[in-house]
């Protein structure tokens, strides 16, 4: 996706500012409970940051292994 | 009598073909399971020698363990108990099946015609008839060696018994325990080479070294006994009807939904927009998002098993 297009879309979803975008997990408690525990056992600083910090790792487990050609 | 260095020999005795034997074992005992010429499946029950209700569960074993336990595992007993009740110390083969069920009288009148037939249901019933259990108290066996596996479509299948002359598996009890083994009636499967044999059954009296062949298994809140639960007596009539002054209680219901806001950058987006185009983590940037934040976490944190879907 182009800048210019993402961008766009950001608009669009009325979200936005020019470098962040919210993202709206539904959870149930249960999960998270999950993630405060996380937090208490001294993992990370805040949700938000466990959460940012799963996807940086994530994407790049999964997004270099499909730009590898490989299933994941 | 069998010897083991350092190990005093309680019982020793073998089972013919079509018979099983129920056996109490203590705390610390040691049931060993031995091949007499070789190719020859044990099927295997276990129950709380104190609480019948509590009994080896194929299902949790199979999650915790795989299709295939060996020496270092556990069995466990089915929820809400979720006990190890033996730990496997010693096994000389390591073909142990917790896939099949137990071969029963309707498989072989279903499959073979035959109406009247040795089967691993009816022999444990008899063995267990013993000590009061009735048929409907046979549960799914932990299968000593039988040597199986799963084809590339999913099927199960038997291969051939390997177990030779004088191989043998080791079960220390962590309770007290009503275990019965059986000699597998199936002599026309492929799961004791199409003949029966009997089996030799020692019990020992175990050993510090035995102890320590066993890992320190988990003690948690959720393994519940009867002292937990909201009915604390065994039903003991066969009709179900309602009770009227029932009031629902699950756990953690309602379960309430709320909404948590991540703040991601402009590259934190584009990452979720490449997932989300692959089609296999979710169609909204939300649903990629707890898709990728769930996955993580079970691979960074989950204790046992993660059963993650080959990458």
């Amino acid at each position: 996706m182009s800048l210019a297009s993402h961008d766009a879309r950001l608009k669009h979803a009325g979200m936005t500012t020019m470098t962040e975008t919210t993202v709206r997990l539904r959870l149930n408690q249960q999960q998270l409970e999950l993630i405060d525990n996380s937090i208490e056992a001294g993992e990370s600083g805040s949700r938000d940051e466990l959460i940012r910090w799963a996807l940086r790792e994530f994407a790049a487990t999964h997004l270099s292994a499909a730009a590898n050609g490989k299933k994941s | 009598m069998t010897t083991s260095p350092g190990r005093k020999t309680l019982q020793e005795l073998t089972i013919e073909p079509g018979t099983g034997k129920a056996l109490e074992l203590r705390r610390g005992q040691v049931l060993r399971i031995e091949q007499t010429s070789g190719r020859q499946c044990a099927d295997f029950n276990c129950f709380n020698l104190h609480d019948y209700k509590e009994f080896f569960h194929t299902g949790r074993t199979r999650h915790l363990h795989g299709l295939h336990p060996t020496k270092g595992d556990f069995l466990w007993s089915a929820p809400p108990r979720e006990r190890p009740m033996m730990a496997i110390i010693e096994d000389t083969v390591g073909t142990n099946d917790v896939l099949y069920p137990r071969c029963s009288g309707f498989l072989f009148e279903h499959h073979y015609g035959l109406a009247v037939h040795t089967n691993c249901h009816d022999i444990q019933a008899e063995a267990q008839r013993e000590f009061g259990l009735t048929p409907d108290d046979v549960h799914d066996s932990f299968n000593f060696f039988m040597h199986t596996g799963v084809d590339a479509a999913g099927h199960p299948f038997i291969a051939k018994n390997t177990a030779g002359r004088g191989d043998y598996v080791e079960l220390l009890a962590l309770m007290d325990v009503l275990a019965v083994p059986n000699v597998c009636g199936a002599d026309v499967m492929m799961t004791s080479d199409f003949e029966l044999k009997p089996l030799k059954l020692v019990v020992f009296e175990g050993t510090d070294q035995d102890w320590s062949r066993v890992s320190e298994p988990p003690r948690l809140r959720n393994q519940r006994s009867p002292s937990d639960f909201r009915i604390k007596n065994i039903k003991a009539d066969r009709e179900l009807y309602r009770d009227a002054s029932y009031r629902p209680e699950f756990t953690n219901v309602p379960l309430q939904i709320s909404e948590l806001a991540v703040k991601l950058t402009g590259e934190e987006l584009e990452w979720i927009e490449q997932l989300k185009s692959t089609g296999k983590y979710g169609e909204t940037d939300a649903e990629v998002l707890r898709y990728a934040f769930f996955t993580w976490w079970i691979g960074k944190f989950m204790h046992g098993p993660k059963h993650a879907a080959p990458t």
